[in-house]
Formats: C-alpha cells, sequence, structure tokens
C-alpha cells in the first residue's frame, strides 16, 4: 500500500522523477484551466447568464466577499494567491473520491511546496506595505530575546500548515485504505464522505490560515507613516 | 513520509502555472463581466433614478396641468351659465316684450274689430230702425199727423230758445223756404208765416215746399242755412244713444 502519491514513480531520472503527484497535478491544472476557459470564453454581461458562468460568479464573488471581510482590503491583491490555493486544494481532495485518482495534496511534497510559497508571500506581501525595518522589527518585539522564538513560530506554523493539509489527506485515503480492506462494502462510503467533507474543511483552513497570515503581516506601520 | 524535494519544486511552478492560468481565464474575465455588470446596472439604476424624477416632475405638470385645465373648465363652466342666463332673459325679456306688442296689437285689432263691428252693428241696428221708423211713419203719417206736427213746430218757434242763434245768424232773412213731407194747407202756411214773421221781425217772402224725404216734419232754410224739425233727428239722436251704449 502507498500512502502518498509521491511514492508511484512514472519516470526518472536520477536527478528527478515525474511520479503520480505531477500527473494528477498537471490533471488538476489542465482540468482547472480549461474548464474556466471553457464557462469563460463566452462571459456575458446581461442578467441573463449560462449556469457554469453562474457557478464560477458565486465562487469568485464568495471568495472576494470572503478575503474582504478578513483583510478589511480589496481582495484583487490576494485572490491568485489564496483563491488558487483553495480552488486546487479543493479539487484536488474533492477528485480523491474517484477510483485510482491520487490526491496531489495527499503528498508532503505538495504540501511542503504550499507552506514555502505562503511562507515566502507573507513577507512578501508585508513589505508592500511596511518598510524592512519595521517588518523584521516585528522579531524582536517585545524583547530581543523572542527573536529565536518567533523565527521558530514562522517556521513551525509554515511547517504545521504543510503537515496539517498532508495528514488530513492523507489519512482519509489510508483509512479509506484500510477500510476497504477490512470491511469492503459500506463503511468506506461513509468515510469517503467524511473525507469528502474534511477535504473541504483543509481547503478552506488551508486558505483562511494562509490569508490571515498574510494579512497579519501587512498590518502595523505604514510605509506612508514613517 | 519523505519529501521529494525535486517534486516540490515542481508542484511551487506548476502552482505559479496555474496561479497565472487561473488568473488569465477565471479570475480577471470574471471580475471583469461582473463589474461591468456591478456598473451597467448603477447606470441603470441611476437613468432609473433620473427617470423616476422626470416622471415625477412630469407628474406634478401633470397634475397641475389638470388641476388648471379643471379650474379653467369651472370658470368656463360658470362663465356659460352666466351668459346663457343673461341669454335667457334677454330672450325671455324680447318674447315677453314681442308677446306684450302682440297682444297690444292684437287688443289694437280687436278694439278696431270691435268698434268696426259695433259701427257696423249699430249702423246696421240704427238703419234697420230707421227704415222701419221711417215706413212706419210714412205709413201712419197723414193730414193730421201734419197739422199737429206744424203746430208743435210753431209753439217750439215761438217759445223756445234753442233756435235762436239761427234765427239772428241768417244771413237773407227776406228769403225763406219751407220744406215739409206732405202739402201744407193754406191755414198751415199762414201760421208758419205769421209765427216766422214773428220770430224774425220782418215780413220775409216765405216759400213753401213739398218734399217727401223728410217723412214727417218741417224744414226752414236759408241759402246753405236750415233749421229743422223732424222724424230724422229723433232716429238721429236714437242711432247716437245706440252705438253710445253698444260701445
Amino acid at each position: 500500500m502507498k500512502y502518498s502519491p509521491d511514492l508511484y514513480i512514472l519516470l526518472d531520472w536520477g536527478w528527478g522523477q515525474i511520479n503520480a503527484t505531477l500527473l494528477f497535478t498537471w490533471l488538476i491544472i489542465l482540468l482547472m484551466a480549461g474548464g474556466s476557459w471553457w464557462i469563460t470564453r463566452r462571459l456575458s454581461s446581461s442578467t441573463t447568464i449560462s449556469t457554469g458562468q453562474n457557478l464560477l460568479e458565486v465562487l469568485v464573488q464568495g471568495m472576494v466577499d470572503h478575503i474582504e471581510e478578513i483583510t478589511h482590503r480589496p481582495a484583487h491583491q490576494f485572490l491568485p494567491l489564496v483563491g488558487t490555493l483553495f480552488l486546487f486544494i479543493l479539487v484536488s481532495n474533492v477528485l480523491g473520491l474517484v477510483p485510482f485518482f491520487q490526491p496531489p495534496t495527499g503528498s508532503l511534497s505538495t504540501t511542503c511546496a504550499f507552506a514555502l510559497l505562503v511562507f515566502v508571500a507573507v513577507p512578501a506581501y508585508g513589505l508592500t506595505t511596511r518598510t524592512l525595518k519595521n517588518y523584521l522589527g516585528q522579531y524582536i518585539r517585545p524583547t530581543i530575546l523572542m527573536l529565536p522564538f518567533n523565527i521558530l513560530g514562522e517556521i513551525s506554523r509554515t511547517f504545521a500548515l504543510a503537515v496539517r493539509l498532508y495528514g488530513n489527506v492523507m489519512s482519509s485515503t489510508v483509512i479509506g485504505i484500510v477500510l476497504l480492506i477490512i470491511t469492503p462494502l459500506f463503511v468506506p462510503v461513509i468515510m469517503q464522505a467524511l473525507g469528502l467533507l474534511t477535504g473541504v474543511i483543509q481547503a478552506y483552513i488551508f486558505a483562511l490560515l494562509a490569508l490571515v497570515y498574510i494579512a497579519s503581516a501587512m498590518e502595523g506601520e505604514k510605509k506612508n507613516e514613517r | 513520509m519523505s519529501v521529494n524535494w525535486f517534486t516540490v519544486a515542481a508542484q511551487i511552478v506548476n502552482f505559479l502555472i496555474l496561479v497565472w492560468l487561473l488568473k488569465r481565464f477565471l479570475y480577471k474575465p470574471v471580475l471583469t463581466v461582473m463589474n461591468k455588470r456591478q456598473q451597467k446596472i448603477k447606470d441603470e439604476l441611476e437613468q432609473a433614478a433620473t427617470l423616476a424624477k422626470t416622471a415625477e416632475k412630469e407628474k406634478k405638470r401633470y397634475l397641475a396641468l389638470q388641476e388648471e385645465v379643471r379650474n379653467r373648465g369651472k370658470e368656463e363652466l360658470r362663465q356659460a351659465r352666466r351668459e346663457a342666463d343673461a341669454l335667457r332673459k334677454k330672450l325671455f325679456q324680447e318674447v315677453e316684450t314681442e308677446a306684450e306688442a302682440a297682444h297690444i296689437r292684437w287688443q289694437d285689432e280687436l278694439s278696431r274689430e270691435k268698434a268696426r263691428f259695433l259701427k257696423e252693428a249699430s249702423a246696421q241696428v240704427a238703419g234697420q230702425f230707421q227704415h222701419l221708423a221711417q215706413s212706419a211713419f210714412r205709413d201712419l203719417a197723414d193730414a193730421d199727423f201734419e197739422e199737429n206736427m206744424i203746430s208743435h213746430f210753431c209753439a217750439l218757434i215761438a217759445k223756445h230758445d234753442t233756435e235762436a242763434d239761427f234765427f239772428r245768424q241768417l244771413q237773407n232773412p227776406d228769403k225763406l223756404q219751407v220744406s215739409t213731407a206732405f202739402s201744407l194747407t193754406k191755414s198751415s202756411q199762414d201760421a208758419i208765416r205769421k209765427v216766422l214773421w214773428q220770430r224774425l221781425g220782418v215780413q220775409s217772402d216765405i216759400y213753401f215746399r213739398h218734399e217727401p224725404t223728410l217723412i214727417a216734419g218741417i224744414r226752414v232754410s236759408s241759402n246753405d242755412q236750415k233749421m229743422e224739425w223732424n222724424i230724422h233727428q229723433y232716429l238721429d239722436d236714437f242711432q247716437n244713444e245706440l252705438k253710445r251704449f253698444l260701445s
């Protein structure tokens, strides 16, 4: 039993491998980008719109409202990163119900990649509203003795972000496999449904935490207040 | 539980590509079309608000106009009623005047008709009566009647003063003519002559003439002047009395 899609190696060049994680990631990218292009190629600004457009508008507007509600800032600067994180994790987790599909989010490599992106994005967004000195100064507050703890906290929350998602998705997959072996009829279905719920919640939690980290990094002394 | 750093790097690249793709094909077009729709709805709402304001203004204007028209209509109705009343009074007055004039004309006509009728009736009655009386007197008159009449005439000339003017104004008292319905006897002629001479104070020439149209009575004349007493006088008096009574 392979509990991570990383373990399904398709191509191996020695310095690099094409595994199931990358393959299913590309499939998801194709599905999301292709679906978006398919639906948005004929958008209408009238009040009569297609079901697909309606779905996308509800989705995008819901994310925009949520972002603005949390950050109290215009959503357009956060939407590409946070929105894509949410959508990718959501689609990945939901497709986990499809037989033989290995969700990329069940790979620690993927969640680490996302966590690293958030880890980089937090200071990047923070420096758009704060000075470098002010931003770095937060690590020595209230005293310089807090510097290692703050750095450790920064790393650990990034690590937690990656591990939480990975753990939930991976555990859901593993439990499904184990139950399928033990009780092959109804119990796996129920657990799959629970896994679906967990997947959606994890997507929301990952995106929400990323947003909160970014938003908190942007708070503090403003650039124009120097 | 291990991390494949090649996969991590690849996933970072994959994710960044996905971010670009979704930004290109999802976020941007959807947000653009939503903003466009929002702007369109905003414009339509503003347009609707403008139209509503315009409609409100138009409504007020039309209400004012309606009120004005109603007031004008009432005023014109009042004016028309006043004019109709005035015209009615005028026409009524004209009709009254005309009716009064017609009534007056009718009364005049009636009066004339009545007068004409009375005249004709009285003339007819008097004429008939006169004719009857004349016939009766003509049938009844004889010499004795004539004598009595002459005696009475003589007594009138001698005693009565009513005919005094005739004798005073006679222009030619020397020549008189006495007319009677019957031929007078000699004694009657003498009696008349005697009375006339006494009355005139001169012995004028007196001629006697037989005139049947007198029926009964006697006439004394000189040139155009005359004095007479006969049945005609009574009949004329009767005729006048009858006319006066009928009128």
